[in-house]
């Protein structure tokens, strides 16, 4: 049933890269998952032209601000798991989709304008809740960041959102040539090669560990 | 944990079809044009002007004043001395761009023109 978007204003910030780790991840442990691509420029779908995918995974594309809400009835009613990847820019889409969620993903990486995007879609996503009188639970998602350490302007940016009451996912997206692997050879994590792409165990641990901390948090929003 | 493998019990998480009814697609769409967070055919509303950037105010003798700030982290202070039309324009921007501190406007610049730059074009 759930469904999850992720989104933020900002172009680049990880939100296919987030959206196919956690959907291929939830396909590798047996569940019926869509990727909703509400991006014009269609990652997803150019992805799973080439991609081998696997029968409990569908990718629908060609969704915009027309149609999004009936893909997403369509699909939830079809699927154990909706995942929305949206354009990044404040676009209609997005407004459709926060409405239709269960819990929304904003992935952030450490720089001032991504930080400022993700802070405007937060506040949408606020906005969104009171007018449909829905609490949506959002959480940030450090993106593309470095495997060993957090800058010290990511903690400075992290500590002024958790004061502004705003919670991060535990797990980071670690920045690995891995995940651009899954888009560059049109594969999930499971299907590539050490030849293919370093470090992929460790890619694999860090996927594995943001779609358990996914299903927690899906868990504790049921509750 | 220490490997990729991982066991997860899914089973809790059924199809379930998510409704939205009209009334609600109509209240979000509202909501979402007021955001900024638009169509991709909208068509941009005109706001009206405020007092501050009124035509007859903009070119004249009122000159605009702080009080935008909020915690933005942005504690350096920059005084500068500037003609009353850049000024006045500044403060235009902000209210269109709907900022909530002068400083943004001033990054929103800075970093137009880092662009401008990065693309080699030349500012003088």
């Amino acid at each position: 049933m759930p469904v999850i978007s992720i989104m933020t204003t900002k172009g680049g910030a990880g939100k296919t890269t987030a959206t196919l780790l956690l959907g291929t991840g939830l396909a590798e442990q047996g569940a019926n998952v869509c990727l909703i691509d509400a991006d014009p420029n269609q990652p997803l779908v150019r992805w799973a032209e080439e991609a081998n995918l696997p029968s409990n995974l569908s990718v629908v594309g060609n969704v915009t601000e027309e149609n999004i809400i009936e893909t997403i009835e369509e699909q939830s009613a079809k699927v154990s798991f909706v995942i929305v990847d949206l354009e990044g820019s404040a676009n209609l889409s997005s407004g459709y989709a926060i409405s239709s969620s269960d819990l929304i993903l904003i992935p952030l990486q450490a720089s001032k304008l991504d930080a400022n995007e993700a802070a405007k879609t937060l506040k949408f996503i606020l906005r969104q809740s009171k007018t449909t009188n829905k609490n949506i639970p959002a959480r940030v998602l450090w993106s593309r960041a470095p495997a060993a350490y957090q800058t010290r302007s990511g903690r400075d940016m992290g500590a002024q959102f958790e004061e502004a009451g705003i919670s991060f996912l535990n797990t980071r997206i670690v920045e690995r040539e891995a995940f651009k692997g899954v888009v560059n050879f049109g594969a999930t994590l499971a299907d590539l090669s050490e030849s293919q792409v370093p470090g992929l165990n460790k890619a694999r641990v860090n996927a594995a560990a943001f779609v358990q901390e996914i299903i927690e948090v899906l868990r504790e929003a049921r509750k | 944990m220490t490997s990729g493998k991982i066991s997860l019990d899914l089973d809790e998480f059924k199809p379930q079809p998510v409704k939205i009814d009209a009334e609600s697609k109509a209240q979000i769409k509202e909501a979402s044009d007021n955001a900024g967070f638009t169509g991709r055919h909208a068509i941009a509303k005109t706001k009206p002007a405020s007092p501050h950037v009124s035509a007859e105010q903009g070119g004249g003798s009122e000159v605009k004043r702080r009080g935008r700030k909020r915690t933005t982290g942005r504690d350096v202070p920059f005084t500068v001395k500037l003609r009353r039309d850049t000024n006045n324009q500044i403060y235009e921007l902000a209210d269109q761009l709907e900022c909530g501190a002068i400083a943004e406007v001033i990054e929103m610049a800075l970093q137009a023109l880092m662009e401008k730059i990065a693309r080699g074009e030349l500012i003088r």
